[in-house]
């Protein structure tokens, strides 16, 4: 029987005690040298570890742990001891066997395995191979001197804590223990929450998964819940005695009392915990109380989970009969679209970025990264994109390649449990992405296709997701739920039945297969008008066969409208969460970006006009109605012949003039101010493109604006900008932060009619003084106007500024007045 | 078993806390006043449908980080005042007035990240400046929230302690100087918060708060400061 046999057979009978303290322990130790390296211990004190380790075996724990915590080599190197890796670890295993000597119950001894000391890319520097090379070689180490179970623990970065299960995974087949350190908020540092780090390091074959650290019991207690509520991989649990407190001396101490541990302990192993211990601070006396406290305590069965967990870093996805279909966003994809094709050869991802950030605004669960340009693109570019979307939109991702090596390079630097898109019945196929599947714990889509092509009858595609099924089971383990069967969609313009045959297909996987199902839906309406009707009652009716999940462009309201109030009417949305939340937060946005239009509102209005169309087109200044004006005023211009002068003046400019009134009035405030402002420049282009003598688009003065050196706030000047540009002016934009030498250059180049400096620091407003001194002494007549947070008439005055603007529409004014008056 | 490793990487827990996930929702009428709308001014529905969708834009933009470093005053005086644990010295009557009853000072940095600022300079760029000024409105405000739910946290736990709070007191008021700014940020490991200081001492990115806060043993003399509780 394989050591992995013996331990669970163990941990089906027992609840079994892990050692508490090592580091807090051998800080009260005094005759130890201050600053040293706790793994330099094992060879330098081994006496003091052996007592420790036999304290704790002496009061009856069932598993100890060696002093190796920070025996790999980048962190042994912090000390310059890297080339002592093999010496401290196999010294640290044999003193626990020098420890356990003449035992005769049975006990285990376990290899700790700690963090690096540093961060993983792309939190911090360690390159994914580095770290693997690095926790390989130490666990190689501690299970050729006789280490029984590794404990991986204290990561506080999901991703490390992967890369150390997998290398664990690569040299050994000793029973795998990882555990990540959550905050007292109930995530770790780096953000992941207790299911994303059960999911995920399940996933990847950790085979006792929990929490350590960082705080005490009581903190741990809702991370426990949710973990042991997650499904029913064995759990274990090691917190510190309380939150450590300084006491008179300034020394770091815990003093949290073995009792109240040890029943917070014990409650934990009644939730469904299975091995226990304690970290910081603990001592063979807090375990002896969790022995006693646990005595009759027998293992809990916990439940397996029908669902699937798909995870970025921070967030978990569930997929399952019960949950509602994921909506997968299939933007990111450069088919068809030549100028992100030609992004992505120039190597640049900003497009890649900008469509996960929309399309998880839109509602998207999961995001479909497709780059396929060509193999050197998608192999270089692929595991960046998946790196930036996860830092980015955090929302799990499915990577869409045929690309092997592009593949691997990815699900190495995925955060997460991500998906495969895909896998084929064609046995190339499942031999290239199944092991990668099982290596990387990714869950996968299949697709019915094999040698022959696409079978034309639903029994044909069920027998290729049939046999996907079986060989991955069969062959890697690979539960049946984490397959996504995409029964495929074929044009219906092309065969009439292709609807009916995918549908077919669904309710037959989804009744006799425990699989998932998936669904790209626009292919059924490629070839005819009106596509998005097709695509939604597509959808609506494969939701109702049973689909989970559909790659789909989210930007599509009509779709999403459907698509919640189906997973609403399928019992799939408890308590209509994410229908409530769709109605209030997706209606909105989608609307907005497909419309653009907001509701009619009749506030009172100073000017009123004969024509109907001129009152509409004041309305729609005053009311800020941006999209509207264009059109209309072009209606107006084209059937009345009107001089589009006389229109500006007679209704566009009173319009901006009522708006200004009302802002004075305080009946509006300054967003409406500047949507009447945006407005009134996209009608005024329309004039523009509508006058012939060029001697009319002269502009009426020339102003510059800058935000001055060492300044970085700039929304206010800005804001003027905006609301000056409708009045006529020529606009030059210094930008911000700049010098009084750009200025004045500036000043004397184009010659303006004024000029405007903003700042809102004390520390920046005298580059404001410097650029007066400077225009006088350079004999530059252009009036300086200045505004800013922190700026006031008096600081005009004091500096012999022109002018003092206390906010947008006076600077208008201001502006007006010495240009014109 | 990693109490001794984890305390090179950063301060003692017990003096340096790390928040990295917090809860913040920003309440909608601060929003409103920031950007001027007091009571009076009519909505237009368009306007409240545009108020709405950006804001709920602005929430999922913004990464809220924070971090409170409790010290232990060494010395004060009349002008300046020194810590325990840091080779720090503030010269500043504003703030030997404001800790003189103190035993203990939090200074206090958060942040909202750089994305809201990103995405105001692109809207302004684009021309639309209603939604550039309303996220610009909202940043302010969220990161205003962020340092109120941390002095929620720091007066909860002063409390358990037997303390209560002083004001919040930020560098470059009073006759607190600037250039402080620089050594508040290292002191709150700036690279973890993901803060700067520009050449010209302005936090990078601008929504950003740093300040100082002291702890008064209760029945101390200074007026406590009294939360808002959203």
């Amino acid at each position: 029987m394989s050591v992995k046999q013996l331990f669970f057979n163990h941990l089906k009978k027992k609840i079994l005690v892990i050692q508490g303290a090592m580091g807090t322990m051998l800080q009260k130790e005094r005759e130890l040298p201050q600053n040293f390296c706790p793994e330099a211990l094992n060879v330098d004190y081994p006496h003091v570890i052996e007592k420790i380790h036999r304290a704790y075996l002496d009061v009856g724990c069932d598993i100890i742990q060696a002093n190796n915590f920070g025996g790999s080599r980048i962190k042994l190197a912090e000390f310059g001891l890297q080339d002592k890796v093999k010496k401290y670890n196999t010294a640290a295993i044999r003193l626990m066997q020098k420890a356990r000597k003449g035992l005769k119950c049975r006990t285990w001894i376990a290899a700790s395995i700690g963090p690096l000391g540093k961060l993983v890319e792309p939190l911090g520097t360690v390159t994914y191979n580095q770290a693997f090379n690095a926790f390989s070689e130490q666990i190689k180490i501690c299970a050729q001197a006789g280490a029984e179970l590794l404990i991986l623990e204290t990561f506080l970065d999901l991703k490390e804590a992967v890369i150390a299960v997998r290398a664990a995974k690569s040299v050994c087949d000793l029973p795998i223990l990882c555990s990540l350190s959550f905050e007292q908020d109930g995530r770790t540092v780096t953000g992941t929450d207790p299911l994303t780090a059960y999911a995920v390091l399940s996933a990847n074959g950790a085979d006792v998964v929990g929490a350590n650290c960082s705080v005490g019991p009581k903190d741990l207690e809702p991370v426990v819940r949710q973990m042991a509520s997650a499904g029913n991989v064995p759990l274990f649990v090691q917190p510190n005695a309380g939150n450590p407190i300084l006491n008179k001396k300034g020394d770091t101490v815990f003093n949290f009392p073995e009792q109240e541990f040890a029943q917070y302990v014990a409650q934990f192993t009644r939730q469904g915990v299975n091995v226990v211990g304690g970290c910081c601070g603990t001592t063979p006396e807090h375990m002896r109380a969790v022995i006693k406290a646990i005595k009759n305590q027998i293992p809990v069965k916990r439940q397996e989970r029908e669902e699937t967990y798909l995870a970025s870093r921070i967030k978990t996805i569930f997929v399952g009969n019960k949950w509602p279909t994921v909506m997968i966003g299939e933007r990111i994809n450069p088919t068809g679209q030549e100028s992100f094709r030609e992004e992505l050869k120039k190597g640049k991802l900003d497009s890649v970025i900008e469509k996960a950030r929309e399309q998880q605004e839109e509602g998207a669960l999961i995001l479909d990264v497709n780059l396929g340009v060509s193999s050197q693109i998608e192999e270089r570019l692929l595991p960046k994109a998946v790196v930036a979307i996860q830092n980015i939109v955090g929302l799990p991702v499915s990577l869409d390649t045929v690309n092997i090596k592009a593949l691997e390079n990815s699900l190495k630097q995925v955060c997460g449990r991500p998906l495969i898109n895909s896998v084929t019945g064609e046995r190339k196929s499942l031999n290239s992405i199944l092991p990668l599947a099982k290596k990387y714990g990714a869950a996968l889509v299949g697709l019915c296709l094999d040698e022959k092509g696409i079978p034309k009858t639903a029994e044909g595609r069920f027998k290729i997701a049939k046999k996907i099924v079986r060989i991955a089971k069969k062959e890697y383990g690979i539960a049946p739920k984490d397959i996504f069967i995409d029964a495929l969609t074929i044009a219906i313009s092309t065969d009439p039945s292709a609807g009916q045959i995918t549908l077919e297909t669904i309710r037959k996987l989804k009744k006799e297969l425990s699989v998932r199902t998936v669904l790209g839906v626009s292919n059924i309406s490629f070839g005819l008008p009106d596509r998005e009707y097709i695509n939604a009652a597509f959808l609506s009716l494969a939701m109702q066969y049973g689909l989970d999940a559909a790659i789909v462009n989210p930007d599509n309201l009509e779709l999403q409208k459907d698509w919640h109030a189906i997973n609403l009417l399928l019992n799939r949305d408890q308590q209509a969460k994410q229908y409530i939340k769709f109605c209030q937060t997706n209606i909105p946005l989608l609307t907005y970006k497909k419309e653009r239009v907001y509701p009619a509102f009749k506030p009172e209005f100073k000017q009123h006009y004969d024509d109907i169309r001129e009152q509409k087109l004041f309305e729609a200044i005053v009311l800020g109605n941006r999209d509207g004006i264009a059109p209309m005023l072009k209606e107006y211009l084209s059937s009345t012949h009107k001089d589009p002068l006389s229109v500006n003046d007679l209704v566009l400019i009173p319009a901006l003039k009522e708006v200004g009134e009302k802002f004075n009035k305080k009946e509006y405030f300054l967003p409406q101010v500047l949507m009447s402002a945006e407005t009134m420049q996209n009608a005024f282009k329309v004039i523009q493109s509508r006058l012939k003598e060029k001697s009319a688009q002269k502009p009426r003065g020339r102003i510059i604006f800058a935000t001055v050196e060492g300044d970085i706030h700039d929304i206010g000047k800005n804001i003027v900008i905006a609301i000056l540009k409708n009045y006529g002016y020529d606009i030059i934009d210094l930008g911000k932060g700049v010098s009084t030498k750009a200025i004045l250059k500036a000043a004397k180049k184009k010659r303006p009619d004024a000029v405007g400096l903003s700042a809102l620091m004390t520390t920046t407003m005298p580059r404001m003084k410097e650029v007066v001194d400077e225009f006088r002494k350079n004999q530059i007549d252009a009036k300086v106007i200045i505004g800013g947070a922190v700026v006031t008439e008096e600081y005009a005055r004091e500096i012999k500024a022109d002018g003092y603007a206390n906010d947008a529409l006076e600077a208008v004014k201001i502006v007006e007045k010495f240009i014109h008056n | 078993m990693a109490s001794h490793q984890k305390k090179s990487i950063f301060y003692k827990k017990s003096v340096y806390h790390f928040y990295s996930h917090l809860s913040v929702k920003t309440p909608r009428r601060h929003i409103d006043a920031r950007m001027g709308c007091y009571s009076g001014v009519k909505i237009m529905p368009a306007m409240q449908k545009l108020i709405n969708s950006t804001i709920a834009q602005g929430e999922k933009w913004i990464v809220p980080r924070g971090a409170l470093l409790d010290l232990n005053i060494k010395k004060i005086d009349r002008k300046s005042i020194i810590f325990k644990e840091v080779d720090w010295k503030i010269t500043s009557n504003s703030i030997t007035d404001l800790l003189r009853n103190c035993k203990k000072a939090t200074l206090l940095g958060c942040t909202i990240g750089p994305q809201i600022e990103r995405k105001t300079r692109m809207l302004m760029k684009k021309g639309h400046a209603a939604e550039s000024f309303i996220l610009d409105s909202f940043g302010s405000e969220a990161a205003e929230e962020i340092a109120q739910e941390l002095t929620r946290k720091l007066a909860k736990r002063a409390a358990q302690k037997g303390f209560c709070l002083t004001f919040r007191f930020a560098c470059g008021y009073g006759d607190w100087k600037l250039t402080d700014q620089r050594k508040i940020i290292a002191l709150l490991c700036g690279g973890k918060l993901g803060i700067k200081v520009t050449k010209s001492l302005i936090l990078d990115p601008q929504k950003s708060i740093t300040a100082i806060i002291g702890w008064i043993p209760k029945g101390g003399k200074k007026k406590p400061l009294k939360l808002t509780k959203e």
